[in-house]
């Protein structure tokens, strides 16, 4: 059998890809505007809040399994509307600090960084570095920026 | 789409003639008439679902000589065959008169093997058949013997006997004085006895039942067809059904394993069939990939190979691979190279039809305990898993990978499996495109 050896699936590549695609994206952005700690909504962050919401609005016995899962992550219960995109410059720092000091083996250094607010925490992620792995790293973070639990995603 | 590895389905044609050599009253001094009777198993066109194998036997003369004659089978049956011997033709036994007068020459009913005289042999055959009548008993002279269409059903054959067709004194106590030499041929004809059984899908989902449709080859089945089934080809064959002198017979088979089939022959023997692996697809999907059992064996030996319940966690590795048609069905192919508890890095060819790997975690839902990815999996962060009920399962990787392959992807954990659809490039509509399938749940085990 011949094998076409053009790695459709290597991740690694993939990745580098990926890589040299976000260091464009963030270096064209700089030249249009002062840089933000805080990371903009896209793909991503849309995701991220359809999840949260499913996640801390689940009542039992409706759904269980989300809330299961709510109790996990140490998320409390709230209304969906309490779920949004930090822009606050504050926030992301203290949030992008709390990240580097629980996820510090990430190259390059993060210097901006994707924040939920979620009720009363937060959620915490950066584009995922390295080839370790194929999920990112979130935290979930109290009100002062402290360390809950942690998931992959 | 064929989703079931092909049965034998080529009549296997083997034909065996035997020349064996035979011996005459060999005490080397007396002048002997050697012969050479023919024993020749005889196949015709077996159909699929019998087992048989046939070889060349023995061909030289029985060694413990002392006067008795020997013809001797050389086919080499598998044990569990099961047969009809018939024997044919004329033997001339000359008596120089010196023959024991008490064991008069005879022929050998039942054929043994030629071990039993040493104690190593078993049972074979019997061959209660010849015509006992055209001896002309324990008289000085000459003596023909007829051998003309006796028959009898063998139970089992072991591989590499020998038979005795026809002998002076008893099998077990031959003569030390030869005193006959014995010409003539002798035919045996052995007719495998075997079942052809059409089933009506090899592969059916729970709760349908399969139509079985047994069909005797080379002898007349009376009585009742009785079905065997296992789990496993090696474990004691349980009999599930029985139906009475019925052509066909339906079975809810419950779980996969072997079937097969017995039919009664003229002598009350059972007669079976080959085992036929019967595929009962449990929770079936709709999608043909998955339920393939093929596939799903796949699946589970990949998460098995992943060393999903293994702690530390650290030591689980994802693993992966593709699956492709070629004539024989589906083929599934694993090709990971590098991989960690979280990755892995392996590739598909073009004629894939999916890619798979695995995801060896529990996922955090609901009231089950979550597995914590290891630390190198989050960049040092020891953390959970994405919910895969409310998420998807794949991770954003996985989709990338899907969509750049153009080919679904399957994710399989340790409670489901995921299926990705590759024309969705759109990374908001991965979640809700993202086909989920219980597996190992409460609402779904396979």
């Amino acid at each position: 059998m011949v094998v076409i050896n053009v790695a459709v699936h290597r991740r690694t590549s993939m990745r580098f890809v990926a890589l040299v695609a976000t260091v464009a994206i963030i270096a064209g952005s700089g030249s249009i505007q002062a840089q933000s700690v805080c990371r903009p909504a896209d793909a991503q962050t849309a995701n991220m809040i359809r999840y949260m919401k499913v996640l801390v609005a689940a009542t039992v016995p409706a759904d269980s399994e989300s809330v299961g899962v709510r109790t996990a992550y140490k998320i409390p219960a709230a209304s969906p509307t309490q779920v949004t995109l930090v822009a606050t410059e504050s926030k992301c720092k203290s949030a992008l600090a709390a990240f580097k000091a629980k996820v510090p083996g990430q190259s390059p250094v993060p210097t901006r960084i994707y924040v939920l607010a979620v009720g009363s925490v937060y959620v915490v992620w950066n584009p995922r570095q390295g080839v370790e792995s194929e999920w990112a790293p979130h935290l979930i973070l109290n009100s002062k920026f402290q360390f809950l639990e942690g998931f992959g995603g | 789409m064929k989703d079931t590895p092909q049965r034998s389905g080529a009549a296997v044609k083997l034909g065996l003639a035997v020349v064996l050599s035979a011996l005459g009253c060999s005490d080397g001094l007396t002048s002997l008439r050697s012969f050479t009777p023919e024993v020749r198993s005889v196949f015709g066109a077996l159909p699929s679902g019998i087992i048989h194998e046939v070889g060349a036997g023995p061909t030289s003369a029985a060694p413990d000589g002392g006067g008795r004659p020997y013809a001797a089978t050389g086919a080499m049956l598998i044990p569990g065959t099961v047969a009809r011997i018939r024997a044919s033709g004329n033997v001339t036994l000359s008596r120089d008169g010196r023959c024991d007068p008490q064991q008069p020459p005879t022929y050998s009913s039942p054929i043994t093997p030629h071990g039993l005289a040493d104690g190593s042999g078993r049972v074979l055959v019997n061959l209660p058949g010849g015509d006992p009548g055209n001896w002309a008993g324990n008289q000085p002279g000459e003596y023909v013997m007829h051998f003309n269409g006796g028959f009898d059903t063998a139970i089992s054959i072991v591989a590499g006997r020998k038979g005795i067709v026809a002998y002076c004194g008893l099998p077990n106590e031959p003569a030390s004085i030869p005193e006959f030499a014995l010409s003539g041929s002798t035919t045996l004809t052995i007719d495998i006895l075997g079942v052809n059984v059409a089933a009506s899908a090899n592969t059916v989902q729970a709760g349908q039942s399969i139509r079985f449709t047994p069909t005797s080859v080379n002898f007349s089945r009376t009585g009742q067809i009785l079905y065997f089934f296992d789990t496993l080809t090696s474990h004691p064959q349980i009999e599930v059904t029985s139906c009475t002198n019925l052509l066909e017979c339906d079975y809810l088979p419950a779980q996969s394993g072997q079937m097969m089939a017995c039919l009664y022959n003229e002598q009350g023997y059972p007669v079976c069939g080959k085992s036929e692996q019967i595929n009962v697809i449990k929770c079936p999907t709709g999608d043909t990939l998955l339920d393939n059992p093929v596939f799903r064996s796949a699946l589970r030996k990949a998460l098995k190979d992943s060393k999903a319940d293994s702690v530390p966690t650290s030591v689980r590795r994802e693993v992966g691979g593709y699956a492709f048609f070629d004539t024989t069905g589906l083929r599934v192919v694993r090709t990971e190279t590098a991989s960690t508890p979280c990755s892995v890095n392996y590739f598909a060819p073009a004629n894939a039809v999916l890619i798979f790997h695995t995801h060896p975690f529990n996922p955090p839902e609901g009231l089950s305990v979550p597995d914590r990815f290891p630390s190198n999996c989050l960049g040092g962060l020891a953390g959970l898993q994405y919910d895969v009920n409310s998420w998807g399962g794949p991770s954003p990787d996985d989709w990338r990978s899907s969509v750049n392959f153009g080919k679904p992807a399957y994710i399989i954990d340790k409670k489901r499996i995921y299926v990705t659809n590759p024309l969705v490039s759109d990374s908001t509509q991965w979640r809700n495109s993202t086909k989920r399938f219980d597996w190992n749940t409460r609402r779904c085990k396979w």
